[in-house]
């Protein structure tokens, strides 16, 4: 480390620049609304896969699909937004979502062979695709408000 | 006016800019570096190998249809060399407002 005597003026100046960049940087690594969409999509068709008396032979399919898109997002991207969270608040959201989702799937496949309700793994598919489209918007949003702040 | 130390690698405001835009990301490419500094590639690729030499930046190399592309990515080094620097310069803004 190095002293230094810049005045306030520079160091505000410097601050600035430091926010727009940040901001180009939130810009760029912002996810298509498609992804999220797809993303969802894939998901809600392998939880309602279950519905169908032998659902094995295709289960392979949403999960090659949600491998094609998410490469192909990240091809046509020249900056990529931290994977994983950098708060611990961030890792529980994140193991209460991973949790939720497989107590849907897994309880829905219950329901169903238990009651004989071959409909459950649509509403649990529903629910499941609606969630992460909805997570997809909020971290959208969370973008939209750091590329304002640098604004 | 008040002492700060600032780190000298990220005290040059291109190479301040460069961790500023990496800084919310995994990782960049370099031709969104160059076109948002507004620099040349030799003058980005100065900057970007004087943050490598002080371990604040890693680099990876793709090919993407056929065309190589190089990622660079902030260290954990350089994620807190770039956190304290915005922390001193947050320092020497707030004295001087405390002290007018």
């Amino acid at each position: 480390m190095s002293k230094t005597d810049i005045s306030t003026d520079e160091a505000q100046v410097a601050l600035d620049l430091t926010e727009k960049m940040q901001s180009a940087g939130y810009r760029h690594a912002s996810p298509p609304r498609w992804l999220g969409a797809a993303v969802a999509a894939s998901v809600a068709s392998l939880f309602a896969l279950y519905a169908m008396a032998d659902p094995y032979p295709y289960i392979a399919l949403p999960i090659i699909f949600v491998a094609i898109i998410v490469a192909t997002a990240r091809s046509n991207q020249s900056a990529y937004a931290k994977q994983f969270p950098v708060s611990k608040t961030g890792w529980y959201a994140l193991a209460g979502i991973g949790i939720f989702l497989v107590l849907l799937f897994f309880g829905g496949i219950y329901i169903k062979r238990a009651y004989d309700l071959t409909w459950v793994p649509l509403v649990t598919g529903l629910i499941a695709g609606g969630a992460i489209f909805l997570l997809s918007e909020s971290e959208r949003r969370h973008y939209a408000s750091k590329i304002d702040e640098g604004a | 006016m008040i002492t700060v130390r600032f780190d000298p690698v990220i005290h040059a405001p291109n190479r301040l800019q460069i961790c500023a835009l990496l800084t919310p990301l995994e990782e960049a490419e370099f031709q969104l570096l160059r076109d948002e500094l507004g620099v040349s590639d030799s003058v980005l690729s100065k900057h970007l190998k004087q943050l490598e030499e002080a371990g604040y930046v890693k680099f990876r190399k793709s090919a993407v249809n056929g065309r190589q592309r190089l990622w660079a990515r902030l260290t954990t080094a350089g994620r807190r060399a770039f956190a304290g620097h915005v922390g001193e310069l947050n320092r020497l803004i707030g004295a001087a407002s405390g002290s007018s």
